[in-house]
């Protein structure tokens, strides 16, 4: 199974598109951070909040810090994640078939469970690796540009979280980011096991997206009904880390959802995989 | 006969009259002025020349949570103010670390709304209304001790309708200067949104929750550690 796995590495990294989403990363961060530092971090002193608040008190202590520039890195990828993932877990089985390389890869012996396994496991890999990039250069980034301090909290109100506090946070937050994600990777991957050409699964995949995101924050009170049954009203559960006190129950709750359908659509992707007429 | 008793009598009257006036006028003339409060008040804080203090920062207000903190505090005379924190803190803007100075005829009306007794004290009830915009609060009362020339209470309106009031207990630093141990400020935060100006960039917002709240509660403030007129160094205020 290791090798299965290491083999399915190899393949994928071999790819330039598996490099994109790092590359990315590695691009629009310094950017964002860089424009941040020049700007003097304007975008949050200028906020009405923030003028309210400076109107009615002495503010003492760095707001405009890396563990802030971090969390808002954060809210503005976590959105455009989803597409780099589609792009390698959609290619998995999809692309294999556009080559022509599934049907040699299915004669041989290890079985189609162990290789759709592999499969998934890469797809879950590479999104782990993904949010962990992420995760480690906009800490990286962000402390070293701006220092470090307590955490202003995007939510309503003022919510602070002190410095000992923030990193088990970010922790608990990019865990759950990476487990959102994995449910991304899973249906694209799902996806990727219907269609024969590559670029369906990405295409299907962010259309889902789209449409799931709209329906579960849209105030329309005719998708109230549909929004628990979505796996996009539970992704978001990451911001929930930041939040005091912590929203425990919350949090475990959509961590059995994600889970729940993370497992379906693998499930439903290897039924599909392992009953499929390969003709290509 | 019946005529000099009259006449006797009116006199008498007249000098009693006279003798209860002079009561009056006496007590007339302790009175003071709006002017002469304010002017008591700049004194006392006159013979502080700087001090350093150690703040400890409870916040209790509604929708707003942020850790208790501890502030070092560096004033020195005229009007030098510099605040130290490991991390965030908030503190009043006006009425914590009233400057006296800063109240003149130019740019404030006064008026004495008479004397009332506050936890056990008795205060002149010293109004300020700005002259003019510039000046952030809308009007500021000022609750003076009569005896030690110390504010007691402060109660500030801003122009935005948010109110802050601040009530003080003192104590006695070697054995001269009375400075407040602990002040407790009740806020409200009248319109305050919070930063879910962030949050509506991504998607929809939850109308529910950005409806304007009552942000109200107090920030409690404990003093410890006063050092008076040990002499600060300038360059403490020139980091800001």
């Amino acid at each position: 199974m290791i090798r299965l796995i290491r083999l399915e590495w190899i393949k994928t990294f071999s790819k330039w598109r598996t490099y994109i989403g790092f590359i990315a990363i590695g691009v629009v961060l310094p950017l964002i951070f860089i424009g941040i530092k020049l700007d003097k971090g304007r975008f949050l002193t200028s906020s009405p909040g923030y003028i309210m608040l400076e109107q009615n008190f002495h503010i003492i202590g760095n707001l405009l810090n890396g563990f802030f520039v971090s969390q808002l890195a954060m809210y503005f990828l976590m959105v455009h994640i989803p597409f780099f993932i589609a792009l390698v877990a959609g290619d998995q089985v999809a692309g294999e078939a556009a080559a022509g390389t599934l049907r040699m890869i299915l004669i041989r012996p290890p079985s189609r469970l162990k290789i759709f396994s592999a499969k998934a496991a890469i797809s879950l890999i590479y999104t782990a690796m993904l949010v962990l990039c992420l995760a480690v250069l906009s800490l990286g980034l962000g402390v070293l540009l701006f220092g470090t301090g307590d955490l202003l909290v995007r939510t309503e109100g003022l919510l602070i979280l002190t410095k000992e506090q923030v990193l088990w946070r970010f922790l608990m937050a990019y865990l759950l980011a990476i487990l959102a994600m994995g449910v991304v990777a899973s249906l694209a991957l799902l996806l990727s096991v219907l269609v024969e050409n590559a670029i369906g699964p990405i295409i299907g995949t962010m259309a889902i997206i789209i449409i799931s995101v709209i329906i579960s924050e849209a105030p329309i009170s005719l998708f109230e009904g549909i929004r628990p049954f979505l796996f996009t009203t539970y992704s978001k559960v990451w911001q929930k880390a930041f939040l005091d006190p912590l929203p425990s129950n919350d949090i475990l709750f959509s961590i059995i959802y994600l889970f729940i359908y993370m497992m379906l659509f693998l499930g439903v992707a290897f039924t599909i995989f392992n009953r499929r007429d390969i003709l290509s | 006969m019946k005529n000099l008793f009259y006449s006797r009598l009116i006199g008498l009257s007249a000098l009693a009259m006279l003798f209860l006036q002079g009561f009056a006028f006496q007590s007339w003339g302790d009175e003071l002025s709006a002017n002469d409060v304010l002017k008591n008040l700049q004194k006392t804080f006159a013979e502080i020349e700087d001090y350093t203090v150690l703040l400890q920062v409870k916040t209790d207000i509604q929708q707003i949570r942020v850790p208790q903190r501890d502030v070092k505090v560096f004033f020195k005379q005229p009007d030098k103010l510099h605040l130290q924190s490991e991390g965030f803190a908030m503190l009043p803007k006006e009425g914590m670390f009233i400057n006296p100075n800063q109240f003149n005829r130019e740019d404030y009306y006064m008026s004495l709304l008479g004397k009332e007794s506050l936890k056990g004290r008795s205060a002149y009830k010293l109004e300020l209304v700005p002259r003019n915009e510039k000046v952030r609060v809308r009007k500021l009362i000022i609750w003076i001790d009569t005896a030690r020339w110390v504010s007691l209470k402060i109660d500030t309106v801003t122009w935005r309708g948010q109110s802050i009031e601040i009530q003080f207990d003192y104590e006695k630093f070697q054995d001269k200067y009375w400075l407040p141990i602990k002040a407790t400020a009740t806020v409200d935060l009248e319109g305050f949104r919070g930063f879910s100006s962030f949050r509506g960039r991504h998607g929809w917002e939850d109308e529910s929750e950005t409806e304007d709240s009552a942000k109200s509660g107090e920030i409690i403030v404990q003093f410890r550690d006063y050092k008076i007129n040990e002499g600060i160094s300038d360059s403490i205020f020139e980091e800001e």
